[in-house]
Formats: C-alpha cells, structure tokens, sequence
C-alpha cells in the first residue's frame, strides 16, 4: 500500500483514495472536524497539500509521498515548499457543446444532444475537471492536476446537480458527520462508519469531544452514535450560471430546480469558514444591517473559502424568517472551484521586449541596457559624460532604429498629412523634410517626428520610440475617418537607423564614402550608399550637431554599425547612449514628449507655436486651439540655469515659497560648467527668478546651446 | 460573538416613506453620498437631506475597492486633497465613534527602469513639497520593508527603486459606508434603499428634484453621487461630461498568515498587492481598456494580475484565487475628480472618481458639503467642471491606471 | 512538454507590398516567390525578385528585411495551438495573426494543417524562447 504523509505522520491508502478519504481511513477527519460533503463544496476538508493551502482534500486523489498538513488552529495557513513558480501547463481547446457535470441529469444532456449529432464534451470533477468559471465568450477555465485548461466553447449545458445542505446547530464542527452522498462515498471506499445513525429535520444538537458520540433530537432525546448522516434536503448548484449572467448557459437536472430552503437556523455555527454563529446574525440584523448583502457584509457569513456553499440557504432563510420576504441568492463570482495564481498564471506573458539590430553589439560594447517604451536601448555605454563629448566635439554613433518609421503613399495623401498636422506640408519639396508635432482633437501634443518628402505623392513619416507604437493606428483612423486614399506601412521594425552625429559626422560619411556633394544638407534627405550600404539619410538634429540619420534595411545594420565604428577610430568615435543623449537635446531645449510635457501640453504651453499654422483650413486640433487661444493659460514651460549640482529630475519649483511647478528635465551640464533645466511654471505672473533644490535657479531662453542652430547645419 | 459583529455600528433607519421635498436631495448612498449628508448635517447643522439608493447602501463602488488610501498624487492640487483626506481618515475613528479597520502600512511604488524611477522619485519630491510623506528609496531599503519580494523581478523586472509613501494606509470599504450612514442617520438624515431615481424635476433650466420609484421629491439642490452611473444622471440635466466608464476588476485568495505589511504597486507592471485584515491578498492592476457597463470579470484580467504578482512575490504562486469581482468607474479625461457645479442651478456632482475616490470620501464629501453649505470650498475649487472649457484640466498622470 | 521540435527561424527576404487590394489581386507575382496576403491592401512577397503592382501607381513596393519565418509541420502547428494560442483556430489556408506565447506573430496557415510562423526580427528572440 503506498503512503502520504498526514501532519507528519505517514497514512496508508488505497488506490483511487482522495486524500480526504485517506484521512478517514486512517480513523482522522481529513482538516479538524465540521460535516464532510466530499463533494468540493464545502471548505471542511480544506488542507495545505505540498506547500499549497486551502486545498480540498476531498477532489485531491492521493499520490504516494504527497505531503498533507492541517491548517493551524485558530490562525491561518501559510504556503510552503519551494516557492518558485511551480511550471504549470496550459492548453487551449475548443468545444462546440460542453455538458458540466457528468451525474444523471448531464449524462442524459449529453446523451440527448449527442443522438441530435453534437459533439459534445462532458467535464466532472469526479474525472479530474475541475471547472474553475465560465467567461465571456463564451470560454470556460478547467482545472486538472495537470494543468489548466482554457476552452472556447459554444454551448453550455449545466448539470451540476444539487449539493447537499449542513446541519446548523450545536456541535457541528465536530468530526463524525456526513451528507448522505459523503457517507455513501465513504462507505463505498470500504470503510466502515460504525454505529452510524441518520438524522434530518429532527436533529437538535450533537455532543462529543472532538469527535460526535451523541445526537440530540428535537424532542430531547439523544442517540450515542460512531457517525451521524445528516440529511437536510440539497440547494442548487448553480454558481457557474450565476457568475455568468449574460453568457449563454441552459442549466438542467436538479441544478434548476426549485429547494425549499432549509428552516431557519436557531443555533450553532452558520459559516464554517468564518465560524459565523447564528447569535452573530441575530446581531447584527438588530443593529439594523437587513438586506441579504448587509448581512452578508457585516457579519462576513458568506465571504469565506466555500464563498457561500454551505451557509447561503440558512442564510437566505434566517433573512427570510426576520423579513418575511425570500431573498434572492447573493452574486457568485469566479473562482467556482478555485485555482492558485500559478495556474491562473500560466500561459501568460506579461509583454515583449524587443531589441533593436544592434542589440548583440551594445551588450560587446558593455552597455547598460533599459527598457524604453518597449525597447531594450543603451542608457549608457559606462560613461555619458565622455559620449557626451564626443558628439560635441567629435563623432559619435547613436542606435535610433526604434523610432517610428511610416511610408505613406496615395492621390490623396498630401491631404491627409495636411489635416493630420499642423504645419503646413504641401510646400515640402521633395529631398527636403521638416519637424512636426501632433496633435489630438483637444490640441494637445501627442508626439512629434519628421516629415520626408520621397515624391509628389509619397512621404516618410517618423514618429517618438515611444509614439511609434500607437502612431499607425493614429493615422489610419483619420485617414479612413476621412475616407481619403492613402497606402499605409508601418516601418519602424523593418529599418534600423543609426545616427551620425558630431561636428566630425560630414568627415566621417566622407570617409564611409559619401562625397560632399552627396551628403544631404540640413533638412535634407537622400537614399545614397554609405559604406557600401543603401541608407536613406535624414539631416536632422536632435543633439545640437551636424547629424545624419542612417536608415536602412535591419539585416544590414551590424555591417553599416561596425564599418561606421571602424571608419570613425581614427577619429575617436564613441558610441553615445540615451542618458548622454538626454543631456544633449536638453542644452538645445528639445522636449521629449511625454518626460517634459504633460496631457494636456498645448503648443503654446511648450513654447512651439511655431509648429502650428492656425491659418491653415483643417487640421486635428485646430478648433480646439482656436477656442483656447483666447483664454489666459498660466502654464508654461521654462528653460532654466542655475548652478550646479543639477537638481533631480522632479524637484518642485518655487516662486515666493509656493510651488508653482516643477523640473522635467536636469543636466549638469559638462559644456557650461553648471545646470540646465525645463520645468514648469503653473501661475502668474512667471517668474524669472525661481527657487529650485533651496537654490536660485534662473530663467533662460532655450535652446542654451547654440542659439543660431549653426553647428547643425555644419 | 465574532469582533467584526460585535464591534459593529448601529444603522437607525428613519421609518416610512420619503418626505415629498427636502433641502437637499442626493442620489447615490456610496460613500461620497453618504459622507457629504453626513458632513453637511453634522457640520452645517443641514439636517433635512435625503440620500435614496437604487439598491443597498454601499452597493456600488464603495464596498468594492481595494480599500488603498494614499496622498502620493502627481500635482499639487491632488495632493493637498488627498492628503487632507488621508489625514481625515487617521481621525474618523475618532470622530465617529466607529471601528474602520483603519491599518497604516505605507504604500511601495516599485520602478523597474529608468524612465519609470523618474516617474517616482518626482512623485517623492512633489509630495515632500506639499506635506504628503513620500521619499524614494533603494533596492535595499524595499526589501526590509517587504522581504516577499524578489528584487530581481523574475529577471526580467530589476528593481531600480521605489516611492515609499509612509501615510498610505486601508480601511474597511462597507465600515467606513456604514460609520457616515450612522452619522447621518443620527443627526437625522433621512436614507432611503430600493430607492431609484428614474428622472429630475426640472423647473425650466433649473433642477428642483428628482423622480423615483416612490414618486416625487423636491429639492433645493440636487446632488448626483451615483459613481459609475453619472452619465445617465447628468443626462437628464442636459449636463455632458468628460467621462468615460470604464470597469475595474480585482480578486482576494483565500486567508493567510499575516506577513505581508506594506502594499506595494509597480508602476512598469501596473498591479497592486496588499493584505487584508483577515488575511487575504487582495490583487488588483488597471481598467479594462475599453469603455463598459459590464459587471462581469474576466479570466485574462486574472490570468495577467496573477503573472505580474507571482513574478515580483513568488510565495504568492501557491495561493489559490477565492473571488474576483468588478466596479463600473467614472473615469475622467484627467484622471482628477469633478466636483461642485454643473452650470445647471440646482444641480451638484460628485464624479469622476475613477478608481481612486474610495480615498477621497472623507475630504470629498466633507468638501461638498461646505460649498453647499458656504458657497465656497477652496480645496475642491481646482477641480470643477468648468476647468475643462478653461483649459485648466487637472492632468494627473500619477493617478492614470492605479487606484 | 511540448511533444514536437520547437519552431527554427530564420531571417526572411522578401518585399513588402501595400496597394488597392483588386492591384494586388491582379499583381503578376514573379515566378518563385511566395505570395502571404497579410490584409486585402498588404502583401508580403517572399522571394528575392523585386515584384511591380501595375494596377496601382501609388502602391508602396518596398523591401522587406523585418520578418523571421519557420516552417512548421501540422503537428508543429497544433502543439504551437494547444500551449501557446489564446485565440481560436482557423483552419487553412488562410493568414491568422495574434499572439503566440504573448508576441505578436503571424501565421500562414496551408491547407494540410502546415503552416509559416511569422514574427518580426525584433522580437523573434522572445518567441523563439517562448517556444523553445
Ligand atoms: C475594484 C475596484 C477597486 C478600487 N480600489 C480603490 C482603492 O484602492 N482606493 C480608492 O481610493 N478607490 C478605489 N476604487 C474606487 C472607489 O471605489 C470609488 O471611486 C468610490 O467608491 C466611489 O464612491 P461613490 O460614492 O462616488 O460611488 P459608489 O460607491 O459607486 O456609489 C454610487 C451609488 O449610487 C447608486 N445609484 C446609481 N444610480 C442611481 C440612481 N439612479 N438612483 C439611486 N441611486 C443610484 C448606486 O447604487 C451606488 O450605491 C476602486 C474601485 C473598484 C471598482
């Protein structure tokens, strides 16, 4: 015979045993004493099984070496064993007809649908199915003890019969006492109830130490007994339907039936879980708590383990008994038959990050990598301050491939990028781009990125790393708002794009073979080849330096990255990561939409105006714009100085002690010897002098650096 | 018996029927209802208010939130309210008389990048500069306060540090319903279940009461205090709002030994764990994305929160889910409550409440009832309704997707 | 667990197609290349030739370097199925896309049950380690 370990003590079982009847067997109730359904209802048998509380022993067949511990008495259980997530398998299925419950009134569903030609699925828990809920969908979650089962489905036939109800009355968490169906169970595993004695409405009390000896009728009588079978008559169980209202599910056999609810109960524990009493109803129904869910919620009868299994129908009829009105059943909700969160868990994947080309490259380079929108990108590569200089002073290669890249093509397209933006984008020649924002119908800034002309009809949109992912269903949904013609593609996982930047970037292309006259001018761009590689170059700047955009083909790019690292040695290239490249764009008072704006940043509010063309027709935002131009707007965005150490990104600002805002953005800045700053003034009138960290911080025109844009356009 | 009934208040309804005109009128017994009859009776002496409620008092909202009260809000607006709120909280035992289950345990505000511990180190300095006790802290210093956790994120979530919001507390969501409705009772506040408003009586563009199912009631000034049904409600007014509903789930395992302290967020993970008086861990994460009436909870929603929190405390992964349930929340576009008036005379509101306003009964109702009462509460001022034609939203990005 | 080999990705060449959908179906594929039709309007022509879209002068034809592929059995595709696919099954051949293990994948479903796993380079490492 093959053991499990019961409180530390090794019990013998017999094949097929549930680990409840295991504990029978060896003359123990399988937790500490209460009515036994066996059925999965109740919470009495509840144990912690393998480090896992709360389990049912009665649906847990018993497997050789299984550990088995009583929940402490009078505190509650805590999990153990390995804590790790135990890997628990998913599978996905589908069904077209699903029959729960597999007693007569579900073997004859089956039975009947099956000789109309279904197929049809049958789950019991009798056969290892737990069902956990019905969803949406419809779907219905099965838990196995080998795994999780989630079903599409598209009938739902439930005959889950009827459970059976428990006495209460005193003495009723001793051991010893059965449901009819339990002790048939018990009795057909072989054991042997002993002087077993059967009682129903009449039952008044039981008596005994630990365990029942005595039975106390009504009429004051006692029976010395070894067991007692209670019968009370059943309720419905029907919670998988309940917890699912709006889902389509026939309910059939006893689980539709009308129970006459059990009599009021007069004494004793109600709610096992919660060792509710009867007295604590009585208190607090004449504290004036009347409704079912009141008495529910004050006295917690209801809200333990079983979730209303055992107590509901004396529940509903204690209510009924002092209101003279039968309450309706309290709302049931998943867990039906409860799962762990490893099993809720499994199959689920939080999210996915993705990696840029130039990925296995950062990581030889001893990167630090982080996550941005998504994205693994470097932070730094162990010393921004010395990127930093090399895109000031020298040449220095950033990875932006994870910028939003979108081919847009059609009759109608220089339409649709009119309304869509707020510049103008007719008069962009063709070779030539120009920075945009945009915006939502409330005017407020979404995102900003370039526009490049490729044609008369055809542009290349680019958008933030952080608003490319929403950026094609942004204008996908005007476009086919406004039914124009236009071909969308999305390109921003298809090209990688390495910026060249630093006042060496023109000598270094000319060194990956791009003559100067090829070489785009500022706000140009120009599909040529660099280091033998196709690259469609965008002269921008983001750092404050001549910069050129390298985008090309992502199977090309480690190739163009390394040509590009070889190519620049001589002139002392340095890759240069985010935290560097922070710092870059702030000295040149570049916003990152999303870090130095708010939800509601208009143009205005961030000092970009000039990115909004009012006199143009139509565009999203524009009412929106032009119903707010007139109203006063406190909020603005600053650049400030002041000395170092630069503040923390978040210190408040304060004009005459009251905070008025506070800093988005703070570098210390290697080029000026102190910090810059954005941040938000909230009130009027702005000040030009604030009070930041306890210092003086000055206001200041942005950009710091490089007023003109000169070195830009070197 | 048990100390949850034995410490229970007394809720002494009035008898019969709903008087045919009372000075103030609201709909909804949530907590902002209740706790705005309350304050303006015991506060205001305004004693001839009626709540009524479609269903039981605390049948919405109110008595399904995960009980969080914090103060660490993004703007200074916010967290001068909430913070007033949260210290209304730490008093209202006090004050009523009744046991809450008032617990202190501080709340952790977990980033796992870069960009994410900006995010929380400016919520500690924004919070420091308007009173709320928040500070940022290091990897180490979350561990003590929370040794469960498991720093390394599965490796896949590294812990770069955390806003720690000392205040942040929970209370029992139905005992703090229950205290306001005894106080309101008491000072002779007439409450009303079963009771629901069909419609508003309307005296040209002025409201002058509602319609219910026990007929007419008058009114000088109407509140609606309905949480998720607000819509509807400021409908009748011809009131639009920038509201959008949106339904939120949460879920409790069965109990266990107390070992949990703090409640701990991750603001890159977007989830939230706490403990529960008796035991329980009680798991909640962000809205369901798309706008809903629907009450129902879904098994991707337990499947994900479940993922995010074994992944930061594994010991959870043994723990066997009890019940899930869902609210209907009143999300608006700012994710800041809207409160005061509607530009209809006569009509008050008390929405956008989200799935953070269990917080904010205290102050919110307490608020209210003053700018009823007085004609003015400058607390709540930066947050009414005409804020948005004045392009003056309450933008708090610190409460988008938490509670 | 899972009884079949896992999945084997490889880089795709290919050219990427966007143009009115009767273009597309009018298009004159070059011979050897294998035609996925992503969406009435998106097509992605694997093969090296350069393929033209006469019927639509506006149609985007562009190279496309951004997709790993496996070719996966019919065993392969049910196993995929019953572990790692949240969402129901069509059957082939047709174009189904959704999560796979989490990551935003297609797959070309064929008539016998076989099928072309797709899924973008930059998070190819995740699927290959969520199946793997
Ligand atoms: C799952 C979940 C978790 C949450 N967690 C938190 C948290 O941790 N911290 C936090 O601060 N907030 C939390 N919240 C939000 C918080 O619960 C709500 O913002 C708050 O309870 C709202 O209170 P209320 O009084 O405005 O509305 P409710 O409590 O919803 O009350 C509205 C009442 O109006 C009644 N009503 C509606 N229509 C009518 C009508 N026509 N006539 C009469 N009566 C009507 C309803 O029956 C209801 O009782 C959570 C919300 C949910 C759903």
């Amino acid at each position: 015979m093959s053991r499990v370990v019961y409180d530390g003590t090794p019990i013998e079982y017999e094949p097929g045993d549930s680990l409840a009847i295991a504990a029978l067997r060896a003359g123990q109730h399988p937790a500490r004493g209460g009515t036994l359904c066996l059925a999965g209802d109740c919470g009495n048998c509840s144990a912690i099984v393998d480090g896992t509380p709360w389990v049912r022993t009665c649906q847990t067949e018993a497997r050789p070496g299984a550990m088995v511990q009583r929940h402490p008495n009078g505190s509650h259980p805590s999990p153990g064993g390995p804590e790790h997530h135990t890997q628990v398998t998913v599978r996905h299925r589908s069904a077209d007809h699903v029959v729960i419950g597999n007693g007569d009134s579900g073997a004859a569903a089956a039975a009947a649908l099956r000789s109309e030609g279904h197929d049809v699925l049958v789950l019991d828990e009798a056969d290892g199915d737990e069902v956990v809920g019905v969803f949406d969908g419809p779907s219905i979650i099965v838990r196995r003890n080998d795994g999780i089962e989630h079903f599409h489905v598209h009938h739902i036939t439930l005959a889950t019969g009827a459970a059976e109800v428990h006495p209460v009355c005193p003495g009723n968490l001793l051991a010893g006492i059965f449901t009819p169906k339990a002790a048939a169970k018990v009795q057909a595993a072989g054991l042997d109830l002993g002087n077993v004695v059967t009682v129903g409405a009449e039952l008044k009390a039981f008596h005994g130490e630990g365990r029942v000896s005595e039975v106390e009728l009504v009429d004051g009588s006692r029976v010395s007994c070894d067991n007692v079978i209670v019968n009370l008559g059943s309720a419905p169980r029907d919670v998988l339907a309940r917890m699912a209202p709006l889902v389509p599910v026939q309910i059939v056999g006893p689980a539709a039936e009308a129970h006459a609810l059990p009599a009021a109960p007069q004494e004793g524990v109600l709610c096992p879980c919660g060792k509710i009493t009867v007295e604590d109803l009585d208190g607090v129904w004449n504290k004036g708590f009347h409704d079912l869910e009141l008495v529910k919620r004050s006295s917690l009868c209801g809200t333990g383990t079983c979730q209303g299994a055992v107590c509901m129908p004396h529940l509903r009829s204690f209510v009924a008994d002092r209101s003279g009105v039968e309450p309706k059943p309290f709302t049931a909700r998943p867990a039906a038959r409860q799962v762990s969160m490893a099993e809720a868990a499994a199959g689920y994947h939080i999210d996915t990050f993705r990696r840029t080309p130039l990925h296995g490259e950062h990581t030889k380079l001893g990167a630090t990598l982080d996550k941005f929108g998504g994205w693994f990108r470097p932070w730094n590569y162990g010393d921004a301050v010395s990127e930093y200089w090399a895109v000031r002073e020298g040449v220095s290669l950033g990875d932006v491939s994870t910028l939003g890249k979108m081919m847009v093509s059609g009759p109608d397209v220089v339409e649709a990028l009119e309304r869509l933006y707020p510049n103008h984008v007719h008069d962009i020649k063709v070779g030539r781009s120009r920075y945009v924002i945009n915006l939502n119908e409330r005017g407020h800034v979404l995102d900003d990125g370039m526009i490049c002309r490729e044609g008369d009809t055809r542009f290349l949109l680019t958008f933030t790393s952080g608003g490319a992912s929403t950026a094609e269903m942004w204008v996908r949904d005007w476009v086919e708002t406004w039914g124009l013609k236009v071909h969308v593609l999305d390109r921003t996982v298809s090209h990688g794009a390495i910026n060249v930047t630093g006042p060496l970037a023109g000598e270094l292309l000319r060194r990956a073979g791009v003559s100067d006259d090829d070489r785009p001018k500022f706000l140009q761009h120009r599909h040529i080849d660099v280091a033998g590689i196709p690259c469609h170059v965008m002269r921008l700047s983001f750092t404050g330096e001549a910069s050129f955009e390298l985008h090309h083909q992502i199977d090309q790019s480690v190739e163009l990255w390394q040509a590009l690292m070889e190519l620049g040695a001589p002139l002392g290239i340095k890759p240069h990561g985010l935290q560097a490249l922070f710092g870059l764009r702030l000295e040149k008072g570049h916003v990152i939409v999303g870090q130095d704006t708010e939800l509601d940043s208009t143009p205005r509010r961030i000092n970009m105006d000039w990115a909004v063309k009012l006199e143009k027709d139509a565009f999203v935002g524009r009412d929106a714009l032009i119903r707010t131009a007139s109203l006063p707007d406190e909020r603005r965005l600053f650049g400030f100085t002041m000395d170092g150490p630069a503040p923390l990104e978040g210190s408040v600002i304060r004009v005459n002690g009251d905070v008025v805002g506070h800093v988005t953005s703070s570098w210390d800045s290697p080029m000026y010897g102190h910090a810059v700053l954005m941040g938000w003034q909230k009130r009027l009138p702005h000040a030009d002098v604030v009070e930041i960290d306890g210092r003086e911080a000055r206001v200041s025109a942005v950009p710091f650096y490089d007023k003109e844009g000169a070195r830009a356009r070197m | 018996m048990n100390e949850f009934v034995e410490t229970l208040l007394d809720l002494p309804w009035q008898v019969g029927d709903p008087k045919p005109a009372y000075d103030v009128v609201i709909i909804g017994a949530g907590g902002h209802g209740l706790a705005t009859a309350y304050y303006l009776a015991t506060r205001h002496g305004i004693t001839n208010v009626c709540v009524l409620d479609s269903n039981f008092i605390g049948s919405g909202n109110s008595g399904r939130n995960t009980t969080i009260i914090r103060s660490n809000y993004g703007i200074p607006e916010s967290v001068a309210f909430y913070q007033h709120s949260l210290e209304m909280y730490q008093r209202l035992e006090d004050e009523t008389g009744c046991w809450i289950m008032h617990s202190q345990k501080g709340q952790i505000w977990l980033a796992h990048s870069v960009s994410t511990a900006r995010t929380e180190q400016t919520r500690a300095l924004m919070n420091q500069a308007m009173g709320a006790k928040t500070d940022y802290i290091g990897p180490k210093e979350i561990k003590d306060l929370c040794p469960q956790i498991d720093l390394s994120g599965g490796g896949r979530y590294p812990v770069h540090g955390a806003s720690y919001h000392h205040e942040g507390a929970t209370a029992r969501h139905d005992r703090v319903v229950w205290a306001y409705a005894q106080g309101a009772l008491r000072a002779g506040v007439h409450v009303h279940q079963h009771t629901p408003v069909t419609g508003l009586l309307m005296d040209g563009d002025r409201v002058t009461g509602v319609q219910t199912s026990k007929g007419n009631i008058s009114a000088g000034t109407v509140i609606s205090a309905v949480g998720g049904n607000v819509t509807t409600v400021a409908n009748w007014a011809g009131v639009r709002l920038p509201i959008r509903t949106h339904a939120l789930q949460a879920f409790v395992t069965n109990a266990h030994a107390q070992e949990f302290a703090p409640i701990v967020s991750s603001n890159d993970l977007v989830f939230y764990v706490s403990q529960t008086p008796r035991g329980q861990m009680l798991i909640g994460a962000e809205y369901d994305r798309f706008a809903s009436y629907r009450q129902a909870t879904s098994f991707a929603y337990l499947q994900a929160c479940s993922k995010k929190s074994i992944t930061m405390f594994p010991f959870l992964s043994k723990l066997r889910i009890m019940r899930s349930w869902t609210g209907i929340c009143d999300v608006s576009t700012d994710f800041s409550p809207i409160m005061g008036d509607t530009g209809v005379p006569g009509f008050m509101i008390s929405t956008g409440w989200g799935t953070w306003g269990f917080k904010a009964i205290p102050a919110g109702g307490e608020q209210l009832a003053q700018l009823v009462a007085t004609g003015s509460a400058p607390l709540i001022e930066p947050f009414g309704l005409d804020r948005f034609a004045k392009e003056a939203a309450m933008a708090d990005p610190s409460s988008a997707g938490t509670r | 667990m899972p009884a079949c080999e896992p999945p084997r990705f490889e880089g795709l060449v290919g050219w990427r197609i966007i143009a009115d959908p009767s273009a597309l179906d009018a298009a004159p594929w070059p011979a050897g290349s294998h035609v996925v039709r992503i969406s009435p309007d998106d097509a992605f022509v694997i093969g090296a030739a350069e393929p033209g879209v006469p019927g639509d002068e506006h149609a985007i034809v562009t190279p496309e370097l951004g997709f790993a592929g496996a070719a996966v059995s019919a065993e392969q595709v049910a196993d995929i199925a019953l572990h790692h696919i949240e969402w129901q099954m069509p059957t082939g051949p047709c174009v189904a896309q959704g999560q796979i293990a989490g990551v935003p994948s297609k797959l070309v479903l064929h008539a016998d049950g076989s099928a072309l796993l797709l899924v973008a380079c930059a998070a190819r490492h995740e699927l290959e380690d969520r199946l793997g």
